[in-house]
């Protein structure tokens, strides 16, 4: 009897224990993410005016609390297309980005000579994520192409352009070859977290399954779809959703430029607000709703 | 790509296939790989390839279109003025402060935390999850303004504290992510030494700093790593919440104004690509120092762990 009266405190201390751990995160959730969340929302239904001396105040919205967010679909010329945009590229790019990462995680986990070395470079993007240089290093390319906007986005394509133009091979073929280029370019320095995840998945899958696989007489492929494949769909999970918030955050995005732009640039604080807000509902239904249809599908072991 | 190579190996099980076949198939996938490994790692290292070119030839040189790689005229005077319009050691100085206290307490804060998540059931546990998730998910954008309202009210605009306070409280520069990086990890971890503690009569606490911690060390490095190579390069929040305290990104992209300002002369948008580029090179060279310096104890960990799952 007293063992089991013994056993049913350390439950309950075990319950008071987890939230004294994770006490912090409550506060900080409470106080530096909740609280100006609930802020942007009521920025949002309201009209900000800023008063000299840095304080604003806030004005009730002549068409109704929720105009802003009706203005943003119906009034504003740029924001649906720009959201439609970013969805857009974030549907197409993030499988590439997946099945590239994954394909190059193969790659260097295999037993070859140098394979840690090519790992660091791979790695390199991880460790050069500035924003800040890669603008620097985009501003000297687009500088020293001299003033040709098409070639903004370029990381070292410049020089290819010039032999292939020099070459005299025909417009058409050259353009699509810069494309090609340049997508690669993007892909590999945009995958450095998916290959570092991949890499760490695959390394984890005990050797025991493939020795299996091989006395059953499995094919390359079948192993590949029966053992490899579903041993690393959680770290596919991860690494999917890493590329989407990775891209919906990131400073070149050009929804989120925009709304900066509204909020900033054009000082209209509290219709920018509505806008961060679709925006970040919209994102936040994305990611659910693919780890939801995903998780559904993955076993886990554990 | 994969598939077919793998196709192609597939063969190779079929009793009639001769052993040259598999050989050879062998061979082409080597071959295969190397070609791809090296040109894709010649797109990685082009653009610091690029910077360095750049940053050790004359501001001149940049005119002459017959050179493409090696300068005619080297030089290092490029170092010299863009360390000074960057006021080189004062922002290194605040980027490595910030950087390594931001880190540290990240590491302590949200493996505590992450221990929590992982190993305890407690009520309303499913709510903080999902607030756990939404913090993963928000950018930091969308609340940048009633945060910098915050900051202000708490009067810590401008000082260190504006990134020491959020990461003590766990909700740091994505600290979401590191929360679930060591969830994953004490997920592995077998429960069975917990277990002795308890019934030892180990505490909470004391079970996790003498138990648990010592077995985080590849955890730690990752996001050790992760964490200082995010906060060593923001702008953002250093732009919208810190601009009084120089730090290197932030000085990075004032130098075009800071150098015609600090000196005499005025260089032309051209001519000053050389500096941008050295100025960028200072900026990434605490970040390669410490990378190259981790990076074997780095790709261990990620070996031997796995970093998820």
């Amino acid at each position: 009897m007293a063992r089991i009266g013994k056993r049913i405190s350390l439950e309950q201390r075990r319950r008071y224990a987890g939230l004294l751990f994770i006490l912090p995160f409550i506060i900080g959730f409470a106080v530096f993410i909740l609280q100006p969340v609930v802020m942007t929302v009521v920025y949002s239904l309201h009209e900000m005016v800023i008063e000299t001396g840095g304080g604003y105040a806030l004005r009730p919205l002549s068409g109704g609390a929720f105009s802003h967010y009706l203005n943003a679909f119906t009034k504003d010329a740029e924001f649906p297309q720009l959201l439609v945009g970013t969805l857009r590229n974030m549907a197409y790019q993030t499988p590439i980005i997946a099945a590239f990462s994954l394909f190059m995680a193969i790659v260097l986990s295999q037993p070859f000579r140098g394979r840690l070395a090519a790992r660091a470079v791979f790695f390199l993007p991880i460790i050069v994520t500035s924003g800040v240089i890669i603008n620097i290093i985009k501003m000297g390319l687009r500088d020293v192409a001299m003033g040709d906007g098409s070639q903004s986005n370029l990381f070292n394509s410049y020089f290819l352009y010039q032999i292939l133009v020099n070459l005299e091979i025909p417009d058409g073929i050259t353009d699509t070859v810069m494309q090609v280029v340049n997508g690669i370019v993007d892909l590999v320095w945009r995958s450095g977290v998916q290959i570092l995840i991949f890499i760490a998945g695959l390394l984890a899958i005990p050797k025991s399954y493939y020795e299996v696989a091989q006395v059953e007489g499995a094919t390359g492929w079948e192993t590949f779809v029966k053992v490899t494949f579903p041993s690393i769909a959680p770290h596919m999970v991860l690494a999917l959703i890493y590329t989407i918030i990775d891209y919906s955050a990131s400073y070149e995005n050009e929804t989120l430029l925009y709304i900066s732009d509204v909020s900033y640039t054009q000082a209209s604080y509290s219709y920018g607000s509505a806008l961060s807000i679709v925006y970040f509902i919209i994102t936040v239904g994305v990611v659910s709703l693919l780890y939801f249809l995903l998780n559904r599908k993955i076993h886990y072991e554990t | 790509m994969r598939h077919d190579t793998k196709l192609k190996t597939a063969g190779q099980d079929a009793p009639r296939d001769s052993a040259l076949l598999r050989y050879l198939a062998q061979l082409a996938w080597c071959l295969f790989r190397t070609v791809l490994l090296i040109a894709l790692s010649f797109v990685i290292l082009y653009p610091l390839l690029y910077m360095v070119s750049m940053a050790i030839r004359e501001p001149n040189d940049v005119y002459d279109p017959t050179i493409v790689w090696v300068p005619r005229h080297f030089t290092l005077e490029n170092f010299k003025n863009a360390a000074e319009a960057m006021e080189y050691p004062r922002a290194l100085m605040n980027t490595l402060l910030i950087s390594l206290v931001s880190s540290g307490i990240q590491m302590a804060v949200c493996s505590f935390i992450a221990y929590g998540f992982a190993r305890f059931r407690f009520p309303l546990k499913r709510v903080f999850l999902m607030a756990l998730f939404l913090m993963v998910v928000i950018p930091s954008q969308t609340i940048s303004m009633p945060t910098f309202t915050l900051y202000r009210s708490m009067a810590i605009l401008d000082t260190p504290a504006v990134f020491y306070l959020p990461a003590l409280f766990g909700v740091g520069l994505r600290s979401g992510i590191f929360i679930l990086i060591f969830m994953q990890f004490f997920r592995n971890l077998p429960k069975d030494l917990e277990d002795a503690a308890y019934i030892d009569g180990c505490g909470f606490f004391r079970t996790y700093a003498r138990i648990m911690l010592p077995n985080l060390r590849n955890a730690m490095l990752i996001v050790f790593l992760f964490s200082f190579v995010w906060y060593c390069s923001d702008y953002y929040l250093t732009t919208i919440f810190a601009s009084g305290m120089p730090t290197l990104s932030t000085m990075l992209a004032n130098m075009r104004q800071n150098l015609n300002k600090t000196m005499g002369t005025t260089w032309d948008t051209y001519q000053i690509i050389t500096m941008q580029q050295a100025g960028a090179l200072l900026t990434v060279a605490p970040l390669l120092i410490v990378y190259l310096a981790l990076q074997r104890f780095f790709a261990e960990s990620v070996e031997r762990s796995g970093i998820v799952g």
